[in-house]
């Protein structure tokens, strides 16, 4: 029963959010006047994954420039997909190039072993690749682009998928040192079976995030 | 990479599990050796409905309803004829476990999945998927299905109006279905079937208000497969499904025939190609010889 009533509360509070995905790595925070200082961004999101259960995330990225500044950055992560019941903790890393101060390009690469507990433990690598072009403006970012979702788990054989998708971010610095972030994605996911194409599986993400970035 | 390690499992389903415990097994059908199981009626098996999410591509979960056979001894039966069941386009798979117990209770083992929204074309890979999760849970001796899939047997796919569709690509691409039924539906006109092993079978009701007979010929045309077509008399597209709403049957109109005969002449068919992708040659004899036919049971040239 209580796990009937974890449900009911869930899905009641994110029925406003259409379908989901995992959190991205964080982007370089926005930081104000100062320019590069270092910090450590942490970012919580909780999101919806193919119309199904909750997915809690979170990421961490060390850094030292505000979002004009290019940079470069570690990415630590973890997910919580309760409708997998899966676990996982990933390493990667981030680019930012800005371009003229407004628009800038980022890429993202994360590897994430994970644990899933549906029938059996199994355990598997899943990796996330990112290329986005963003424009920043004021208190704002939005940044889209392409992401390849990769995985592969290891039971009695292997098997898993190739997720394709666009996902589009829009962030709000609330304060400096507080932003929201709604990430919306839509794509497929491609699996291979007896050396065919089993078939595609549409796919949709809709993940909010809040990040702090500690002065 | 499995982990074999109870303690490991514990903590893990302890941080990541107990969310959802699946609901306990439910009887649909009690076994009664007494039942004849001639085509188109019940075999003597019992049918056990069993709720689970089976891990797919990875890292996917798919809730399934598996409807497996059940013995006299109250054990599920071993060795049973796989078989997949893709529901119709928002219908219920609950408005389908008339038609897997009654397979069941012919020595199959179903497993149906829920798809998004109870619309099979979001995720199509999912009933192959399903497939494979079932055979996988079979071999594993730990698990309350162990042995109940006969892994030298080929699988039937059924599905019903777009619950086809999606079964003909399935059959298409998994070369671990055998053979395919497509209940009130056909193939899709976009497609180009090039498989020409296993069988194929085409049923739809006379008074079907959802699926034009045309379509269904050309469906059946552009199967490469041994396939076999037929029309069935009195019956209508949601005499396919339990519980048909008011609005199913007012779309439709009523077919003044008795249920339980209309479904009987749909069945026979089935039954037939179930036993023949279970080893019973007799079920080939029956589908190739429309002589052997019930009264309402028409062959489509």
């Amino acid at each position: 029963m209580r796990a009937l009533i974890f449900w009911a509360a869930l899905s009641t509070l994110l029925s406003s959010v259409a379908h989901a995905q995992t959190a991205q790595p964080l982007a370089t925070p926005h930081l104000s006047s100062d320019g590069a200082r270092t910090s450590a961004v942490v970012g919580v999101g909780l999101g919806i994954e193919r119309f199904g259960a909750p997915t809690l995330t979170f990421a961490l990225a060390p850094t030292s420039s505000p979002l004009s500044q290019s940079s470069s950055s570690l990415v630590l992560t973890g997910r919580f997909d309760s409708s997998a019941r899966s676990v996982g903790v990933g390493l990667g890393g981030q680019f930012v190039q800005s371009l003229n101060g407004t628009l800038f390009v980022r890429e993202a690469v994360v590897v994430q072993p994970f644990l899933i507990a549906v029938d059996d433990v199994v355990g598997g690598v899943r990796g996330e690749v990112t290329a986005q072009i963003g424009f920043h403006l004021d208190r704002f970012d939005f940044a889209i682009g392409p992401r390849f979702i990769p995985v592969v788990a290891v039971a009695e054989g292997t098997d898993g998928r190739l997720g394709v998708d666009v996902v589009g971010a829009a962030r709000f610095f609330v304060i400096d040192e507080l932003a929201l972030t709604v990430d919306l994605g839509a794509g497929s996911d491609f699996s291979h079976r007896n050396g065919l194409v089993a078939g595609s599986v549409l796919s949709g993400t809709a993940y909010l995030g809040v990040q702090w970035a500690p002065r | 990479m499995r982990i074999p390690t109870a303690a490991f499992t514990l903590a893990a389903f302890t941080l990541v599990g107990g969310i959802g415990c699946a609901p306990s097994p439910q009887t649909l059908l009690e076994p009664d050796p007494a039942r004849t199981g001639a085509f188109g009626s019940d075999g003597g098996f019992g049918a056990r409905l069993l709720q689970r999410d089976l891990r797919v591509r990875g890292d996917r979960v798919v809730s399934v309803d598996v409807v497996a056979a059940v013995d006299s001894d109250d054990d599920l039966v071993r060795k049973a004829i796989p078989v997949l069941l893709v529901q119709g386009g928002s219908v219920p798979v609950e408005r389908y476990h008339w038609l897997a117990q009654h397979l069941a209770s012919r020595g199959a083992v179903v497993v149906a999945p829920h798809f998004l929204a109870d619309l099979a074309f979001f995720d199509q890979a999912d009933g192959s998927d399903a497939l494979a999760a079932l055979r996988e849970r079979s071999r594993d001796d730990d698990d309350d299905l162990k042995g109940t899939v006969d892994a030298d047997l080929g699988a039937l796919a059924v599905g019903h109006s777009l619950g086809g569709v999606v079964v003909a690509g399935a059959f298409e691409s998994d070369r671990t279905i055998g053979a395919m039924a497509l209940l009130a539906s056909y193939p899709d006109p976009g497609s180009t079937p090039t498989r020409k092993d296993g069988r194929s079978l085409l049923i739809v009701g006379e008074r079907d208000g959802l699926v034009n007979v045309d379509d269904v010929k050309a469906g059946t045309q552009a199967l490469r497969s041994r396939t076999t077509t037929a029309e069935v008399a009195g019956l209508t597209h949601f005499q396919l499904t339990q519980d048909a709403t008011a609005a199913e049957m007012k779309r439709e109109g009523t077919t003044g025939e008795d249920l339980d005969v209309v479904r009987k002449r749909a069945l026979f068919l089935l039954d037939a190609l179930l036993a023949d992708v279970g080893g019973n040659a007799g079920g080939g004899v029956v589908l190739d010889d429309d002589s052997q036919w019930p009264a309402g049971v028409e062959v489509l040239p």
